[in-house]
């Protein structure tokens, strides 16, 4: 075990995705399922527009495709034999193997290189699991010790049903959509900068009931401006200093509030995958990275990626340029002492 | 590895079933007949098939309207009653579940933190693990937190419940029948408490792909490929351990077949009495440790437990226990000596 370490000795090393299908518009799939045009107004108003299905593919099918497309951004295979740490994450209850079955022994069993020691799913904080997620990935890591040890934290969310089903909200359109995201403590595109998880407990039993549904959708901006406060002072980063905002790529009109709120320029936010993209739950944090995020941090910036969810969980976890030693890439007075490493801090 | 300090056992009363499928509760996981359900059901279930007639068997089965999140947030709630201060150092929660609730738009670790423990800052239903997933939660529990991320709160709450729903399989005939069932326990780190019930000194915890198609195989197939798998964790464990064989007792899931004899034969160990004449489902480890402690209460002397869980899908685990003694007799569960 390492006896002195910070967050930011973590990070992602690279990140897979798939979007199952060609890209659906939203307006067609709406008339087609007899969807009410006031809603398909309010979606569009929010930016929606495309989305992806794909009712053929299971969530392991999904899995392995998103897998495939992260060996081929590594340029190769053979760090699955590295993984030491799988776990998975998923938004949507159903998106699972029948229980007993297991997703892990599908993907073990597709894979004869990957035999990680430990595999587990984290769930039941919908889109905000994947934050907790990457932390879990990097405390055992840290309790791991071996440099070379990675985990890989794969994803897939799957809508079931009609319409109804898929347009949950006004802000957004549930896509279909796995991801796979590579943690470790070498060869990182970015690395961890904080990770601040705020719950608001009353909301557990979901949108269940309209007094539910009507709570989540009253106070979800709020709270996520309250996390977003909190992020920063932890951190001692100014969100509106990051080179961008990814949200999950739902509830534009939520943002626009919590932009207005926290004097966060517009500009910051990176709106494209709600448009192009839909909301693939848990795969939102891999798809903006790929999409936008990760080009940044090339580019020496600090993104912050801040989930949501309708069971009073939000999350927000920042991403820096791999090399602060600190994890405190700071923006308040002062801050900038505790690094003199990292690109931004040393500028 | 390990302390706990607390555990609460929650099984509800025995009824007869006559179907190899869940209860069938109405309007309740009707999504999995959805053509994109098909994925999550088991491929043996029929589209709209609800019940699937087989010899009649006795489970205990929670009431139609008592959900796997009511029963976690029973066990949890009485395991903490008598705890005091205790719950201010609970700094996670971690629930395992291999069934769905029957009101899926909800989150059980959210309910318990809601319900019982209101500031932890960290909580997760650890899944996919089958009816093993307890020794997972387990060793996260043991997993330190990142700095700053509450080294005050060393214990945390770890619970299993499940509640078997049509169309998911409850019982495999030959195998094993799933029973409702919940239980919870408080862990910390080893080293930080003066009391415990009982110290986990080490586990092997392991998943492999399965050589058949778990919804077809037969039955000896699936036994015999449980058999070597727990058998593999438990023989790790065991010379990690260098325990003598003669001081070491198996206890372990309830089946149909006597795997926990021929486990404790290959490994030349004593058995402890099953904990119930049915697989408990995900909180069968925590009842296998509580008979262990029972165990040791009544020889009022310590007892080292090899405890293993094995799910159909593929996931196995062996744990070494030591069960103290003097741990104090609750009415539903045991609690250490304060």
């Amino acid at each position: 075990m390492r006896e002195m370490f910070t967050i930011a000795d973590f990070g992602i090393v690279e990140a897979g995705i798939h979007l199952p299908g060609a890209p659906r518009d939203i307006a067609e799939y709406a008339q087609a399922e007899g969807v009410d045009a006031a809603r398909v107004e309010a979606l569009l108003a929010g930016r929606v527009r495309w989305f992806h299905m794909d009712e053929d593919q299971s969530d392991a099918d999904m899995i392995f495709a998103a897998i495939e497309n992260l060996c081929a951004r590594v340029g190769n295979r053979k760090f699955l034999a590295q993984v030491t740490y799988l776990i998975y994450v998923h938004s949507q209850a159903f998106s699972m193997a029948a229980p007993p079955e297991s997703l892990f022994s599908a993907l073990l069993g597709r894979y004869d290189t990957l035999r990680p020691s430990l595999s587990f799913s984290v769930e039941h904080a919908a889109c905000a699991s994947i934050v907790m997620a990457m932390e879990w990935a990097a405390r055992l890591l840290h309790q791991d010790g071996a440099t070379d040890a990675l985990a890989l934290v794969v994803t897939s969310d799957r809508v079931f049903g009609n319409a109804q089903w898929r347009i949950r909200q006004d802000g957004g359109v549930q896509s279909d959509g796995a991801s796979a995201l590579l943690v470790g403590t070498r060869g990182l595109r970015c690395c961890f900068g904080g990770v601040t998880v705020s719950t608001y407990d009353r909301l557990h039993d979901g949108p269940a009931s309209p007094a539910n549904e009507a709570a989540i959708a009253r106070t979800t901006w709020l709270h996520t401006r309250q996390t977003l406060r909190e992020h920063s002072k932890l951190t001692g980063m100014d969100a509106a200093h990051a080179a961008a905002i990814l949200p999950i790529n739902a509830d534009y009109l939520f943002w626009l509030k919590i932009a207005e709120a926290l004097h966060i320029p517009l500009e910051k936010f990176y709106f494209d995958g709600i448009t192009q993209r839909g909301h693939a739950c848990s795969a939102d944090l891999a798809v903006n990275l790929i999409d936008h995020g990760l080009a940044l941090v090339d580019a020496d910036g600090w993104i912050l990626f801040c989930a949501q969810s309708n069971l009073g969980v939000i999350a927000a976890l920042t991403l820096m340029p791999p090399g602060c030693r600190t994890g405190r890439h700071a923006t308040a007075p002062g801050m900038q002492e505790d690094c003199a490493e990292c690109s931004i801090c040393t500028r | 590895m390990l302390d706990l300090h607390a555990l609460d056992l929650y099984r509800p009363p025995a009824a007869a079933h006559s179907s190899r499928l869940g209860a069938k509760e109405p309007y309740v996981n009707t999504h999995l007949f959805d053509k994109a359900g098909a994925w999550s059901r088991p491929p043996t279930v029929a589209r709209g098939v609800m019940a699937i007639a087989c010899d009649a068997f006795d489970v205990p089965t929670a009431a139609a309207a008592e959900r796997s999140t009511d029963m976690a947030s029973l066990v949890v709630g009485r395991m903490l009653a008598g705890q005091g201060g205790q719950s201010a150092r609970v700094g996670a929660i971690l629930h395992a579940q291999c069934t769905l609730d029957q009101q899926k738009l909800g989150s059980t670790p959210l309910r318990l933190r809601h319900d019982h423990l209101p500031d932890v800052p960290r909580y997760a239903t650890i899944g996919q693990l089958g009816t093993a997933g307890l020794p997972t939660a387990l060793r996260l529990a043991a997993c330190p937190p990142l700095p700053g991320g509450g080294a005050d709160r060393p214990l945390t709450c770890v619970s299993a419940a499940d509640k078997w729903l049509a169309p998911f399989v409850q019982h495999f005939p030959g195998l094993l029948s799933y029973a409702d069932a919940a239980a919870a326990c408080l862990a910390a780190p080893s080293g930080g408490h003066a009391y415990a019930i009982a110290h986990v000194l080490d586990m092997e915890i392991s998943t492999r792909p399965l050589p058949y198609d778990l919804w077809t195989a037969p039955a000896q197939a699936q036994e015999d490929f449980i058999f070597a798998h727990v058998q593999d964790c438990a023989e790790r464990v065991r010379r990690r351990a260098d325990f003598r064989r003669a001081g070491l007792r198996l206890i372990g899931d309830c089946m149909a077949v006597p795997l926990g004899e021929r486990l404790a034969g290959s490994l030349g160990m004593a058995r402890l009495p099953d904990a119930a004449p049915c697989h408990l489902s995900s909180a069968s480890a925590l009842f296998s440790i509580g008979t262990a402690i029972e165990a040791a209460a009544a020889r009022e002397q310590i007892l080292d437990a090899l405890v293993w869980t094995a799910s159909l899908g593929g996931q196995a685990a062996a744990m070494l226990v030591r069960c103290r003694p003097d741990a104090v007799r609750t009415q539903t569960g045991w609690t250490a000596r304060s």
